[in-house]
C-alpha cells in the first residue's frame, strides 16, 4: 500500500531521512518507532506528497487484487484520494466549528454537499464530538482536537491513514479513543502507518514495528520479533529472606534458572521475580540511551 | 470535484474565517467606511457650521472708531472667515499661537485717520500674521483684507458729504506740501475741482446704488470646479463633493485591508498547520492560491461596491461614467489580490507578514495620495507616488467617479494597475509554490 526505496531527505546540511526503505502492507497497521529527531515526520512527510525525496521513490497504491488497483506517486492529487493524514501538529480552523470544520475537508476530497453532511454526523458520532458539533475549535480541550484532527483524516473513507503521533499530549480517556479508532480502521481493513515513541501504543496496536532512528532503519518486525532479535536476556531477580539486596540474573531460559534457585534454597527466597524484555528495551538497545532533545 | 468548485470552497471559507476575524474585518469593511465618511464630512464642512473650510482668524481693533468698526464688521461678515473680535494684538497672537486661530489680523490706531485721507500720503495700514507654516494661509487672508480695504475707501468716495471732506483735506495737504512744482499744482488742482464738481453733480440715488454695490472692481475672477462635465458637451453643472475626494481614498484603503488581512490569513494557514492539511487534500497547489485570491476578489469587490453605493445614497457621489468606474473597481481588485499574494510571501510568521505589508501598504498610501490628494504634495513627491498603485487605483476611481475619462484615457491607469498585479501575484505565487514544494 505505501512504499518508500532508499529515500533520502536533507535540510541544508542535516540529514532526516538516510537511505530509508519500508513497505506498508495492505489492512495492516504499522508502528513508526524512533526518538525525537529520528525522522519520523520527515518520512510521513514523504510518504503523503509534502515533502519530495532528495533521491528514492515513495510510490502508493496496491496491485493485489489481480493488478486492478491504481499505484503512482503521492504527488499525484488522484493517488491522494486514498490518503488520509493527521498531521502531528492540529491542523484546524479555530474559528470554525468541528463540523464546518469536517464539511470543508470532506468537500475538498471530493464529497458532494449532502455526502459531507452525513459523513460528518458519522464521525463526530465515532470520535465522541457530537453534542460539541457547533462549537469553535478554539474553545475545544487539547483531547477533543486531537480526535477531530483525526476524523478530518477519515473524512473520505481512506484505505491508507498516516498518524503522526496522534496522541502527543492527550488525557487518558482521548488516548482510548484513539486507540478505539485505531482498531476500528485496522478491523475495516484500512492500512494505518502511525509514528509515535509510546511503546505501549506500538505494542498494543501494531502488527509490525519500524524503529528508526537518524533517518535510518534500524529494524523491522512484529514486537515479540524485535523482542526476540533484540530485546536480549531474561532476568530473574531472586531476595533471599535475611539478605537486604537482591540478586540479578541474566538468562535466555528464566524458568530453568528459577526451577534451579527454587531447588537450592527454595524454603528461603523471600521474593522471585522474571523481568522479560520488552519493546522498550529493544528500543533503547537499538536507539541509546542518551537525550535527545 | 471541478478544479473551480474547489476554489469556490476555498474562498467561501476564507469569507466565512473573514467575518469571524474582528480585526480583519475591521480594517477592511468598518475603517474605510470612517475614513471617507468622516474625512468626506471635514473636508466638505458638514461636520458642524461653516466648518473648516472657513479660515479662523483673530481681529483686534485697536483704532476703535466708527470707521475700524465697520471694516470689522465687513470681516465678520464674510463667510469665508471665522472672525473672533479680541481686545489687543497680543491676545490675537496668543490664540494663533495655541491653535485657537490660523490667522490673525490688526486694525492699528490710526486707521480711521488715513482712511479720510486716501490721497494724503498716508495709506491705509492692516498687519496680518499666521503661523510659521502658514504662509499660504497670509497670502490668502492678504488678498480677502486688500478687497475689503477697497471696498472701504470706495463705500468713502460715493459718500458726497465724505467725498467733499476727502478732497478738502487732499487740498489742504497739497497747499503745504513741499517739492511741488508751480505747473504741477496747478494741474492737481484742476483735477481735485473737477472731482469736487463731479461730486456735486452725482444723483442721490447713484451714489446708494453705488455704497451698496459691494466693490470696486478692476478685475472679475470666477470660481469654477472642473468636473467630468467638462470633458464632454454636458449642459448640467455639477458640484464636486468632498466624499467624491475620500470615497475613492476610502476604498483604496479598503482594498488594501483585504490585501493585507487575506495575505497573513496565507501566513496563519502555514504557521496554523492548515496548509498541511490543504496540501495532503487531493487537490492543487495552485486551487489554494486561487481559492485565496478568490476570496480576496470578491471581499474587494464587495466591499468598494457598499462604499459606492453609500456614497451615492447618502452624499449624493454619482458617477459621471459608469461603466469606467466598474472597470476602475475591477482593475484596482485585481491589481490589490496580486499585491495579497506578494505580500503572503514576504514573512515568514504572521507578525513580520503583518508588521512588513501594513508598512509597505502605508508607505504606498502616503506617497500615493491614499491618506494625503496628491494635489497637496510637492512635485517630487507627487513624482515618486507613480510608483504606487494607491495613486494609480485613485487616478481610475475618480476617472469614472468624477474626472469622466474616457475609455483612451483610462487605459493608462487601468493598464498599470493590471500590470502591478500581474507582476505583484506572479512573483509571489512562484515563490509559494517553491516554498511548498520542498
Amino acid at each position: 500500500m505505501l512504499c518508500l526505496t532508499d529515500v533520502r531527505k536533507s535540510f541544508g546540511k542535516t540529514v532526516a531521512v538516510d537511505g530509508l526503505s519500508l513497505e506498508v502492507r495492505r489492512g495492516e497497521v504499522m508502528g513508526l518507532l524512533g526518538p525525537n529527531g529520528a525522522g519520523k515526520t520527515t518520512t510521513i512527510g514523504m510518504a503523503v506528497g509534502l515533502l519530495h525525496p532528495d533521491s528514492g521513490s515513495v510510490t502508493l497504491g496496491s496491485t493485489d487484487n489481480g493488478g486492478a488497483g491504481k499505484v503512482g506517486t503521492p504527488a499525484d492529487p488522484a493517488m491522494r484520494t486514498m490518503v488520509g493524514v493527521a498531521p502531528q501538529e492540529v491542523a484546524l480552523y479555530d474559528e470554525m466549528s468541528a463540523r464546518e470544520n469536517l464539511v470543508l475537508f470532506s468537500r475538498l476530497h471530493g464529497l458532494t454537499g449532502a455526502e459531507a453532511r452525513a459523513r460528518t454526523t458519522e464521525l463526530l458520532t465515532e470520535v465522541g464530538l457530537s453534542d460539541r458539533a457547533h462549537h469553535k475549535v478554539h474553545g475545544f480541550s487539547g483531547g477533543m482536537k486531537r480526535r477531530l484532527n483525526l476524523a478530518c483524516a477519515l473524512v473520505a473513507h481512506p484505505k491508507l491513514v498516516l498518524l503522526d503521533e496522534p496522541t502527543a499530549g492527550v488525557d487518558p480517556q482521548s488516548r482510548h479513543a484513539i486507540f478505539d479508532i485505531v482498531a476500528k480502521l485496522k478491523a475495516d481493513g484500512v492500512t494505518v502507518l502511525f509514528s509515535t515513541h509510546y511503546m505501549e501504543e506500538a505494542s498494543r496496536l501494531c502488527d509490525r514495528v519500524a524503529i528508526v532512528d537518524h533517518g535510518r532503519l534500524l529494524a523491522l518486525g512484529t514486537v515479540e520479533e524485535l523482542i526476540e532479535a533484540h530485546g536480549g536476556p531474561s532476568i530473574v531477580a531472586i531476595r533471599r529472606e535475611g539478605e537486604e539486596a537482591e540478586t540479578r540474573i541474566e538468562t535466555s531460559t528464566p524458568l530453568d534458572e528459577v526451577s534451579s534457585a527454587m531447588g537450592e534454597s527454595g524454603a528461603s527466597i523471600a521474593e522471585l521475580r522474571i523481568e522479560k524484555p520488552d519493546l522498550e528495551a529493544v528500543f533503547l538497545h537499538l536507539t541509546g540511551k542518551e537525550h535527545r532533545d | 470535484m471541478s478544479g473551480v468548485r474547489v476554489i469556490l470552497v476555498l474562498a467561501w471559507k476564507d469569507l466565512r474565517l473573514l467575518l469571524r476575524d474582528k480585526a480583519a474585518f475591521f480594517f477592511t469593511a468598518i475603517f474605510p467606511l470612517v475614513f471617507g465618511v468622516l474625512f468626506g464630512a471635514v473636508f466638505s464642512g458638514a461636520a458642524g457650521g461653516d466648518g473648516p473650510q472657513s479660515l479662523g482668524v483673530a481681529i483686534a481693533d485697536l483704532d476703535r472708531t466708527e470707521d475700524s468698526r465697520a471694516l470689522l464688521d465687513t470681516f465678520i461678515a464674510d463667510s469665508r472667515l471665522d472672525a473672533t473680535n479680541v481686545i489687543d494684538a497680543h491676545e490675537a497672537r496668543e490664540l494663533v499661537r495655541k491653535g485657537s486661530a490660523e490667522a490673525f489680523i490688526v486694525i492699528p490706531a490710526g486707521f480711521a485717520d488715513a482712511a479720510r485721507m486716501p490721497f494724503g500720503g498716508t495709506p491705509m495700514r492692516l498687519e496680518i500674521g499666521s503661523g510659521p507654516s502658514g504662509r499660504a494661509t497670509r497670502g490668502l487672508l492678504t488678498g480677502i483684507a486688500t478687497q475689503k480695504l477697497y471696498q472701504h475707501l470706495q463705500s468713502g468716495m460715493v459718500d458726497p458729504e465724505r467725498a467733499t471732506d476727502m478732497l478738502q483735506e487732499a487740498r489742504r495737504a497739497m497747499a503745504v506740501a513741499e517739492g511741488v512744482d508751480a505747473p504741477q499744482r496747478l494741474a492737481l488742482q484742476g483735477l481735485l475741482t473737477a472731482a469736487e464738481r463731479a461730486i456735486v453733480d452725482m444723483p442721490a440715488d447713484d451714489a446708494a446704488d453705488d455704497a451698496n454695490a459691494g466693490g470696486f472692481n478692476v478685475v472679475t475672477i470666477e470660481q469654477t470646479e472642473v468636473t467630468g462635465d467638462d470633458a464632454g458637451d454636458t449642459p448640467e453643472a455639477l458640484t464636486i463633493s468632498a466624499f467624491a475626494i475620500t470615497f475613492p481614498q476610502a476604498i483604496l484603503w479598503a482594498v488594501m485591508g483585504c490585501a493585507a488581512g487575506f495575505g497573513v490569513s496565507l501566513v496563519t494557514e502555514r504557521t496554523g498547520g492548515t496548509m498541511t492539511r490543504l496540501r495532503v487534500a487531493p487537490i492543487g497547489r495552485w486551487h489554494i492560491v486561487l481559492g485565496k485570491a478568490c476570496a480576496c476578489l470578491i471581499t474587494t469587490l464587495v466591499v468598494s461596491s457598499v462604499l459606492l453605493l453609500l456614497a451615492w445614497i447618502a452624499f449624493g457621489v454619482r458617477p459621471v461614467a459608469p461603466f469606467m468606474l466598474v472597470l476602475a473597481v475591477l482593475a484596482v481588485a485585481l491589481c490589490f489580490v496580486g499585491i495579497m499574494m506578494l505580500l503572503a510571501v514576504v514573512g515568514t510568521t504572521e507578525a513580520a507578514a503583518s508588521g512588513i505589508g501594513w508598512a509597505c501598504l502605508l508607505t504606498l498610501a502616503m506617497i500615493g495620495g491614499g491618506a494625503i490628494p496628491l494635489a497637496f504634495m510637492p512635485a517630487w513627491l507627487r513624482d515618486i507616488g507613480h510608483i504606487s498603485p494607491v495613486k494609480w487605483g485613485i487616478t481610475a476611481i475618480e476617472g469614472g467617479l468624477w474626472r469622466g475619462l474616457s475609455p483612451a484615457e483610462m487605459m493608462l491607469p487601468i493598464g498599470v494597475l493590471l500590470g502591478m498585479g500581474t507582476l505583484s501575484f506572479t512573483i509571489g505565487a512562484v515563490v509559494f509554490a517553491r516554498r511548498e514544494t520542498r
